[in-house]
């Protein structure tokens, strides 16, 4: 006679050590290493974007007879290309082997400070790479010309109050870009880390 | 967790958990990343259990919540049909000492991951009140849904076992 499916559950479980709860190690294993790799991902692609746009606007200089200024671009974009490179590599250099609190500590500290390497350096190098470009694009032309001529402390107001702008532009659209790229990801590190310290207390 | 609150409050209601997970999942590697996940939502939502039902059914809940949540999440990764499993996937399924118990657990997870969740709450011989609440359908339709289920599953199982 066949038997019906409560009586093959109910004998199936009466003798089965296989009900036995699993032990739990490391718990967020897993969360920590696929969030981690998720993270390293998108650092990766959003990085390797820097390279069409480096021949964009290389491309674009060159079109308008820009050639010097399409050079500089190009190296200014790959340097930043290899920097973050270096960047990520670091990253790589993390070891999981110990705990995966250490671990998420770790690598939550990498990212404040190249978060904060990142701002300083936007903050210095986007108005002076500006104004490196500003001289390239408008040298020779009449409107440099005049600029030239103005009195000195009005020049300087000028290239001050242009190098301020671009600071703020440069940081503000980093934080931005950071927030909208990044944010969920830091969120969740920081949401796993509050878990893992609640965790240890109990 | 505190190894108290697992011991009291999880180990006690362990079979509920593993019998659930051993339902949506197709390796032991996937079984206890959904098991850890379980006992780690169950600890974590602690403070919302009011006392209103009882512990068991909160932790039902919990269980169904988690595995279809993890299973939506691993379909984004891969989607593999159960149906296509191959054979070392296969292998890994027969879990349980029971030959009979592992044929009846291939068939469950050949149904609709609710299907699957109603039957293996008829199985552990929930009211149909206490199946509605935890999968959260009509309790008008649960009998209806339960016969439809059994057929299918003896459809599925028909002649593999005696």
């Amino acid at each position: 006679m066949e038997k019906s499916i409560e009586q093959i559950w109910n004998n199936g479980f009466l003798r089965d050590d296989k009900l036995l709860a699993p032990k739990i190690n490391n718990l967020y294993n897993k969360k920590s290493q696929l969030l981690i790799e998720k993270l390293k991902y998108t650092y990766t692609v959003d990085n390797k974007s820097i390279l069409p746009l480096a021949v964009l606007f290389f491309a674009i200089s060159v079109f308008f007879e820009h050639y010097l200024l399409g050079i500089y671009l190009i190296i200014l974009m790959l340097t930043l290309f290899f920097m973050n490179r270096k960047k990520l590599s670091d990253l790589e250099k993390i070891s999981i082997l110990g705990s995966n609190y250490e671990y998420l500590l770790e690598y939550r500290k990498m990212l404040e400070s190249m978060n904060s390497f990142y701002t300083k350096l936007l903050a210095l190098g986007v108005p002076i790479a500006g104004m490196i470009g500003y001289y390239l694009y408008f040298r020779n032309t009449p409107m440099f010309e005049d600029f030239l001529l103005l009195d000195l402390w009005f020049k300087l107001s000028i290239i001050l109050g242009v190098a301020i702008l671009l600071s703020s532009i440069g940081v503000g659209a980093y934080k931005i870009t950071s927030y909208i790229i990044y944010g969920k990801f830091l969120k969740k590190i920081n949401e796993i880390i509050a878990d893992m310290q609640e965790l240890r207390k109990e | 967790m505190s190894s108290d609150f697992y011991i009291t409050s999880i180990v006690p209601y362990s079979p509920i958990i593993i019998k659930i997970c051993r339902a949506y999942t197709n390796s032991q590697e996937d079984y206890e990343d959904y098991y850890q996940e379980v006992c780690l939502q169950i600890w974590k939502s602690r403070d919302n259990f009011k006392g209103n039902s009882q512990w068991s059914t909160w932790i039902y809940r919990i269980s169904l919540n988690v595995c279809l949540t993890l299973l939506k999440k691993n379909k984004k990764i891969k989607d593999i049909p159960t149906e296509n499993l191959s054979a070392e996937k296969a292998e890994e399924n027969h879990f349980f000492t029971d030959e009979a118990l592992n044929l009846l657990y291939e068939a469950i997870k050949k149904l609709t991951e609710v299907d699957r969740a109603v039957i293996l709450l008829y199985l552990e011989e929930k009211s149909y009140k206490e199946i509605a609440e935890i999968t959260g359908t009509s309790p008008n339709n649960i009998g209806v849904r339960i016969t439809r289920i059994k057929s299918r599953l003896k459809k599925l199982l028909d002649g593999k076992i005696n």
